[in-house]
């Protein structure tokens, strides 16, 4: 008992270290100018172009208007559809954890995600 | 007398140590938000290992991973858990990056290894000095129970479960509105001034 109290006292004495910090989620809303194997590149109506890495983690889904919210693929995203990307900070760039697309309605008829 | 001298010099280099390491460890704040070291974080976890006691430890989940059971599991934790733990329990969340210590990674070995009996302690009775509250007394030992078998589930979490998951998430009105104006966009609604411009969340 005692020593399960001293490892407990030093353990929580311990935790006052500091390293460092994380950064915040980010948003990316905009069309798919271009898309690889690793990342998707967002272009908004300001005309600025954004590239997110997509990770082994990122988690894909097909929105079929209105209200409709399938699983997908990455290898379901194509150039033209809209895009919102919810992905975090590392460093310089920034890494996708969720991708919500669309299809345009002018191509919407056939295309279905690969499954 | 020379052993005094001794003593009393060694207590002086021992007590300028601290305070130099103080001096170092306070010069620019103690904040949450940064993470802990390993040494931090095995004695953290040997702490916590240490205060769960053996019998609890030994307990055996009395539940199976039916599909109800599970499905029950997963709305409760999207309910509860998720805006700490994220609904694949990786503590990716905004809340969970901003504790000290950081909600774990679940999903992990460090989580994984821990026996049925130790994950429904934690659960029960929580974590001293972190963020994870004692759930206990608020239902029955059931519900907790069921966390055990989605804990155990999370390394093979599906995206049809965690989209079902998002809809349980609890949600403000700006986490609404913003959910709602990426559906419209979606939809094929003008899209906001900013565009691609990545906007803090």
């Amino acid at each position: 008992m005692g020593i399960r109290s001293t490892l407990l006292g030093v353990a929580l004495l311990l935790l006052g270290a500091s390293a460092f910090a994380h950064g915040d989620k980010v948003h990316v809303r905009g069309t798919i100018t271009n898309v690889t194997d690793t990342s998707v590149t967002v272009k908004g109506p300001d005309g600025k172009a954004v590239e997110v890495k997509l990770g082994k983690a990122t988690v894909y889904t097909l929105h079929v208007p209105p209200a409709t919210d399938q699983p997908a693929k990455a290898s379901d995203l194509a150039v033209g559809d809209n895009v919102v990307i919810h992905a975090t900070p590392e460093g310089n760039t920034l890494e996708a954890d969720d991708v919500k697309f669309s299809v345009p309605a002018k191509s919407a008829p056939g295309k279905v995600p690969n499954s | 007398m020379k052993v005094s001298i001794l003593l009393l010099g060694g207590a002086v280099v021992v007590l300028g140590l601290g305070a130099a390491a103080a001096a170092t460890f306070l010069h620019d704040g103690v904040s949450a938000s940064a993470t802990p070291t390993k040494l931090e974080a095995f004695l953290a976890r040997n702490a916590r290992h240490l205060a769960t006691p053996s019998s609890a430890r030994a307990m055996v989940n009395p539940l199976q991973p039916t599909p109800e059971n599970l499905r029950d599991a997963r709305l409760h934790f999207a309910d509860h858990c998720a805006v700490c733990h994220g609904n694949d329990g990786s503590g990716e969340t905004m809340m969970g990056r901003g504790m000290y210590p950081k909600p774990p990674d679940m999903r992990t070995a460090e989580t994984q290894k821990l026996s049925d009996g130790e994950l429904f302690w934690i659960v029960e009775n929580g974590v001293r000095f972190t963020g994870m509250p004692a759930f206990g007394g608020h239902g029955s030992a059931d519900d907790s129970w069921k966390l055990v078998l989605f804990i155990r589930h999370l390394p093979q979490l599906g995206a049809e479960e965690r989209m079902e998951m998002q809809r349980y998430n609890p949600k403000g009105p700006d986490d609404r509105k913003e959910e709602q104006d990426e559906d419209d966009f979606l939809n094929g609604a003008a899209p906001t001034p900013n565009g691609s411009t990545p906007s803090k969340h």
